[in-house]
């Protein structure tokens, strides 16, 4: 059995494109990555924030972190981290959440 | 750096955007993909960045020396120093502590106590992948399957991040002749990578990481102090735990690799609805499994020699594999045990009247399943003893559930209902959406994200398969 490639199903991707049609398709790959950066960068700055705070005490790093606080402040401010902290708060009760009979998690 | 870190995310963006801006020079743009991969494997110990190369330079030389000699004794014995120097090298990182241990061991029971060099060596992540890697680009040489390549394509080849730490097993065959070509996207092949991506972040940061510290982890560490069904949950939750890691990591570097241009083989395929354990390995780790059959077992004589060859071939297979993962009694038995089934299987094709019927599918891929976790107990136990009272926990009626939560549960049965959706789901579904424009399927993949985000925990846990 020689090692499946992927993608060895379909025409379409085992196509090797024309200069042509790779420029367009980086172009349509790098516009879908730009639109994620940004949408994360707008809706999911938190995470930004719990990086920049694992970073070790050093003066550049201190500037990241204050700029990330700040950005993550200003997307609290607009209700644009609203949705994932909704969402967040959904799944720690579904983890809290025990067998009948079960003792809660703070007492295990 | 771990591939669903923001760490990671910067360090991807800052290559995408160089490694295409070089896209007209297609050997500058090997050489910015290669330095950022000596950076991402430099991350986690520079002097191993050093090993990286040292290895893909024994390999470049071999192999250009076993193309120039003729057949016979002297291109023979320049490949067994080739495949000699890799396996040094995975033997002296991985295994020498180990060794000087046992010669310990039994020099105190033969009564002559001596304190052994023990060099408590830092082992490099992933050593176990590129060096496999560099034994197959050279008896490939040999067999002449390849040609010798250039030595900035074998040191790409070996040092690719998107590979190196936790594999796929990418083998000069699958990605030599694309390192000679210009690399061009197309939509499609961008579209099922960017779903890979999400879908591989999605089964380690939500699922395996869930899994891990809030069932597994906690049960496996002392299974004496839970019950019959905190261990049946954890013994189904490591499963789905170690499933969802590892194929995760592939899809991710598949995904990763087709953003840049390349394409990886396939590594996992739904291994858990196998109906048998030969099956499984057709499915499981794929290009471990193909290459300690081309490799390993059909050197040993594969298929010939009979019933008793074939058998003794397996197990011998299915312990290096074993042993592959560490030098561990636990891993042993592991090997053990795959060897044996895949025997005993072999033995029951042989041997099984024409006219009794096959056990049906559904059954097969039960038993099959519950193999695969026994082997899991043994494999995920950090010594022998720890894995027997596992077992024997198994069969005492003890204390109530304690550790598992509704919300494991879930996770293990989402987990196993994967196993179930149609195959290749994920490129089909890359196939249409690839069709969207730009910002809507930047919106889509951007809400996935959101969604794991807001559902895994803070910080997150090396890929189980690093340690290998």
């Amino acid at each position: 059995m020689a090692a499946e490639v992927l993608f060895d199903h379909s025409a379409a991707t085992q196509a090797v494109a024309t200069p042509a049609q790779g420029e367009r398709s980086l172009a349509w790959t790098t516009g879908v990555i730009f639109v994620i950066t940004v949408l994360l960068a707008l809706f999911s700055a938190a995470s930004m924030k719990s990086w920049a705070e694992t970073l070790p005490p050093t003066p550049v790093n201190a500037v990241i972190r204050q700029s990330a606080e700040d950005w993550f402040a200003t997307t609290e401010r607009l209700g644009l981290a609203a949705p994932r902290a909704r969402l967040h708060a959904l799944w720690q009760s579904a983890r809290a959440a025990r067998f009948q009979g079960a003792p809660p998690a703070d007492q295990r | 750096m771990l591939f669903p870190t923001f760490a990671f995310g910067v360090f991807f963006l800052l290559l995408f955007a160089v490694a295409w801006a070089a896209r007209g020079h297609n050997e500058w743009r090997k050489i910015i993909i290669l330095v950022f991969s000596w950076v991402f494997y430099g991350a986690w110990d520079w002097r191993f960045v050093a090993l990286l190369i040292a290895s893909a330079l024994i390999n470049w030389g071999s192999a250009r020396t076993i193309a120039a000699l003729p057949p016979g004794r002297r291109r023979r014995a320049v490949l067994v120093a080739g495949v000699c120097a890799n396996l040094g090298i995975l033997i002296f990182f991985k295994y020498w502590d180990f060794f000087l241990e046992q010669v310990g061991a039994t020099l105190t029971l033969l009564g002559w106590q001596r304190d052994m060099p023990l060099m408590t060596i830092i082992l490099p992540v992933g050593i176990s992948f590129f060096t496999f890697q560099g034994m197959s680009y050279l008896i490939d040489v040999s067999r002449g399957k390849l040609k010798p390549a250039r030595l900035l394509d074998v040191t790409l080849l070996m040092s690719f991040f998107a590979h190196l730490v936790a594999g796929p097993i990418v083998r000069g065959s699958d990605l030599l002749p694309q390192f000679q070509r210009p690399a061009r996207l197309n939509r499609t092949l961008a579209a099922t990578g960017l779903l890979l991506i999400v879908w591989g972040l999605f089964k380690k940061a939500v699922i395996a990481s869930e899994l891990a510290t809030g069932l597994v982890d906690p049960v496996f560490s002392d299974p004496t102090l839970h019950g019959r069904w905190d261990l049946i949950a954890a013994a189904y939750g490591y499963a789905v735990q170690i499933y969802c890691d590892f194929s995760a990591y592939s899809d991710m570097a598949i995904g990763l690799a087709a953003l840049l241009g390349y394409r990886f083989p396939q590594n996992f395929n739904q291994p858990y609805r196998a109906t048998s354990l030969q099956d499984f390995w057709r499915r499981w780790h794929i290009s471990l499994s193909s290459w300690l059959r081309d490799y390993l077992y059909i050197p040993l004589g594969g298929n010939r020699g009979g019933l008793f060859g074939i058998c003794r071939n397996l197990m011998i297979t299915m312990v290096l594999g074993g042993l592959w993962h560490g030098a561990n009694v636990t891993f042993l038995i592991w090997g053990l045990l795959h060897g044996g089934v895949l025997a005993i299987e072999r033995i029951w094709r042989e041997i099984k009247p024409k006219l009794w019927p096959s056990l049906p599918k559904l059954i097969g891929v039960v038993i099959t399943f519950h193999i695969v976790c026994l082997g899991w107990i043994f494999f995920r136990s950090q010594t022998f003893d720890a894995a027997i009272a596992f077992l024997a926990g198994l069969g005492q009626v003890g204390p109530t559930a304690l550790t598992v939560t509704p919300l494991a549960v879930a996770l293990i049965v989402g987990g196993l209902a994967i196993q179930g959706s149609p195959e290749r789901t994920i490129e089909t579904l890359g196939a249409t959406l690839g069709r969207l424009p730009a910002l809507a399927m930047g919106g889509v993949l951007a809400t996935m994200m959101v969604v794991i985000e807001a559902l895994r925990p803070e910080g997150i846990a090396p890929f189980i398969y690093y340690q290998f």
